[in-house]
């Protein structure tokens, strides 16, 4: 067994699944679990670039929302540059101090919008929207040691015309406790 | 590449974790379209689904008539060299997908189906099927950015989302060229069907804004084009306005042209959408692809000179602009990917050398977060020269100099610099470990100065070369390594 496959295994065993609640709208920011992220340097990475994304798999199931797993793998990931420009869930990953490190918007996972081709008019689009009482999710951000937490807002769209800002509603965020960076 | 090179059973191995079902299948990863290094380019992944393992050469073919389909509609086709496409493939036992209102059923690998949410044509996955694509991603390509999926049935379906689900009917590309209007550029849809509850959110493409000077896309708008514009073809059919029906609104709601894919298949995306997806792509990477020196702090003593270089990404049919600046000025004429700097041009004390890159399409008319510029800068300390060895910046070098290339290791394209104290006849030539001539990359007369070329090696192998330059006076060989 090699290296890489001994990484990969390492990398099953520590993401066994972990359960992280958090209860939306009525407590902001509760910090339910403390979820260990053991990053396993694996000897494929060693050999590409130290860097590593995690990736951070959720399930959202009525109002709670659940760390499922995590994952570590060799490999950069993209921060989008520019502001947000759609609605969804914003989530942000900050340090202990509160710094900003790491934030992305996606699409509200309890909301299937569906396109299909309408089948009586070729060309035209038809929409199907769904609202799902759970789903799954999947993040990915960049291996940071001093990330402490991420933080989940769901943005919302303004009330009226003459408010066009959009804005961002507590949801909730989970510890996050990075450890390890370094092969054994 | 290596992650493109994993063993199959290394795959599997991966796999065993996956429930609920059982693994009947090994997973592989081809590319289908290779201009960099995953880290800078914008990657696109596509999966099968619903090939047996003698369908698989198929399942190459339709990814690949969906990768050209995407890279021959724009802004796509102009930014083509900015992606890397890669094809997934993973057997099924059986082929095609399910069918429940006919009561058809197949074993397929990720357990796709129609009939979803009761629309006949909505094709999508189980959650145990979406948790296989994320398995296969996080293995086979963590870097990814796009992610579709090929479903191998002829009858037409798919839906959008994560990942983007089409069928091998002709239609199917289309409509995930549409889905990537939605998921890769946030644009909205422009068709008015009522969807009720949908959040009233505008995107780049829809407004509610009816005052000419506060529309979003104003840039596009001419003065003659009435606001809000009447739908009327074919006097309004080419231009920018402000078409009333969008964000499934018949009415209050508006789209900048009367036609575009993201209200009907079959047209291109309009001018608005097109510079929203260009947008999008300098959101995620930048327009400086490498530079050198990687070191950013640089001492240079007495009469020492160096080169600083920068590859830009290359649009297909127009080049990035590039301007260096030295303390904050623009050196005149300095616009070429490389600058050589020397200790007396520069002077004893601190410098600040930047190379500055613009994009500056004509696709994009509206860009104040500066996403299609990028810089990069150096801090030159210099110091040992004396009164007699000032000069002026970008003097012609007095000695002959082959640089290292860059970027080195280079995969597939590496910049080559050298400098001529006096004119004269030139050769640049490449060989291999075998002392096999490659390629010859100048011969010609050339003028004292500084020089660069850029040396593509897309069709060889990976590889330790030499590159010499020869003129009457002077020879000299460096060692360019090409790694896919």
């Amino acid at each position: 067994m090699n290296r890489f496959v001994r990484a990969c295994l390492a990398l099953m065993i520590t993401a066994s699944p972990m359960f992280a609640q958090i209860h939306f709208g009525a407590k902001l920011f509760a910090v339910i679990l403390a979820v260990s992220l053991r990053v396993i340097s694996s000897a494929h990475a060693q050999s590409t670039s130290a860097a590593q994304i995690v990736f951070l798999h959720f399930k959202i199931k009525d109002d709670t929302i659940a760390l499922v797993k995590s994952n570590t793998r060799p490999g950069v990931v993209k921060q989008r540059r520019g502001g947000e420009t759609h609605g969804g869930i914003y989530y942000d990953v900050v340090s202990s101090s509160g710094q900003s490190l790491w934030h992305g918007v996606m699409d509200d996972p309890l909301v299937q919008r569906m396109e299909y081709g309408d089948p009586t008019n070729p060309g035209q689009l038809n929409i199907k929207y769904v609202k799902l009482k759970e789903a799954e999710f999947r993040l990915r951000m960049p291996f940071k040691p001093e990330a402490h937490r991420i933080e989940f807002y769901r943005v919302e769209p303004p009330i009226d015309q003459n408010r066009r800002k959009i804005l961002r509603r507590p949801l909730g965020s989970i510890l996050l406790q990075m450890k390890g960076g370094e092969a054994k | 590449m290596k992650r493109v090179q994993l063993s199959a059973s290394l795959a599997m191995f991966f796999l065993l974790a996956a429930p609920p079902r059982c693994l009947h299948s090994q997973a592989t990863i081809q590319p289908l379209l290779n201009n960099g290094a995953t880290a800078t380019r914008l990657n696109v992944v596509i999966f099968s689904e619903g090939y047996t393992s003698q369908e698989l050469p198929q399942y190459l073919a339709d990814a690949n008539t969906m990768s050209n389909k995407l890279f021959d509609t724009q802004p796509f086709k102009e930014y083509k060299s900015y992606f890397n496409a890669f094809a997934i493939l993973v057997a099924s036992y059986e082929s095609g997908s399910d069918h429940p209102s006919r009561n058809f059923f197949r074993d397929t690998f990720f357990n796709s189906t129609y009939d979803s949410f009761d629309i006949q044509r909505l094709i999508t996955i189980s959650s145990g099927g979406l948790w296989r694509v994320d398995s296969l991603l996080q293995l086979l390509m963590p870097e990814y950015d796009i992610v579709i999926m090929i479903v191998n049935d002829p009858e037409y379906g798919g839906s959008g989302g994560f990942p983007a689900i089409t069928s091998i009917n002709a239609d199917g590309p289309e409509s995930v060229v549409h889905e990537l209007g939605h998921s890769f550029a946030a644009l909205g849809d422009e068709y008015s069907d009522p969807f009720s509850g949908y959040p009233d959110i505008e995107e780049p493409n829809t407004t509610r804004e009816t005052r000419r000077d506060f529309i979003k896309w104003r840039a596009w708008i001419l003065d003659s084009t009435p606001i809000p514009t009447p739908p009327i073809s074919p006097q309004y059919a080419a231009v920018i306005g402000l078409f009333e029906g969008a964000h499934y609104h018949d009415m209050g709601w508006f789209r900048p042209k009367l036609a575009c894919k993201m209200r009907v298949f079959g047209v291109d995306f309009c001018e608005v959408c097109a510079e929203a997806l260009v947008k999008s792509k300098y959101e995620l990477i930048q327009p400086i692809e490498s530079f050198a020196p990687i070191g950013k702090n640089i001492a240079l003593v007495g009469t020492e000179s160096m080169s600083l270089g920068i590859v830009p990404l290359q649009p297909a049919t127009h080049t990035l602009s590039i301007q260096w600046h030295i303390n904050g000025t623009a050196v005149n004429g300095a616009t070429s990917p490389s600058l050589l700097v020397s200790a007396p041009a520069l002077g004893n004390g601190t410098h600040q050398v930047k190379a500055k890159v613009v994009d500056s399409t004509n696709m994009v008319r509206n860009d104040p977060a500066r996403l299609l510029s990028d810089s990069t800068s150096w801090t030159i300390n210099v110091s040992g020269v004396t009164a007699v060895e000032d000069a002026p910046v970008r003097q012609i070098p007095r000695r002959y100099w082959l640089a290292q290339n860059y970027p080195n290791p280079f995969n597939p394209s590496t910049m080559i610099s050298f400098h001529l104290p006096v004119a004269g006849d030139v050769t640049l030539k490449v060989y291999d470990l075998l002392g096999k001539k490659i390629a010859t990359l100048i011969s010609a007369q050339l003028a004292a100065g500084d020089h660069v070329i850029e040396w593509h090696a897309g069709s060889l192998p990976s590889g330790l070369y030499f590159y010499k330059i020869e003129t009457d006076r002077y020879a000299a060989v460096g060692k360019a390594l090409l790694l896919k």
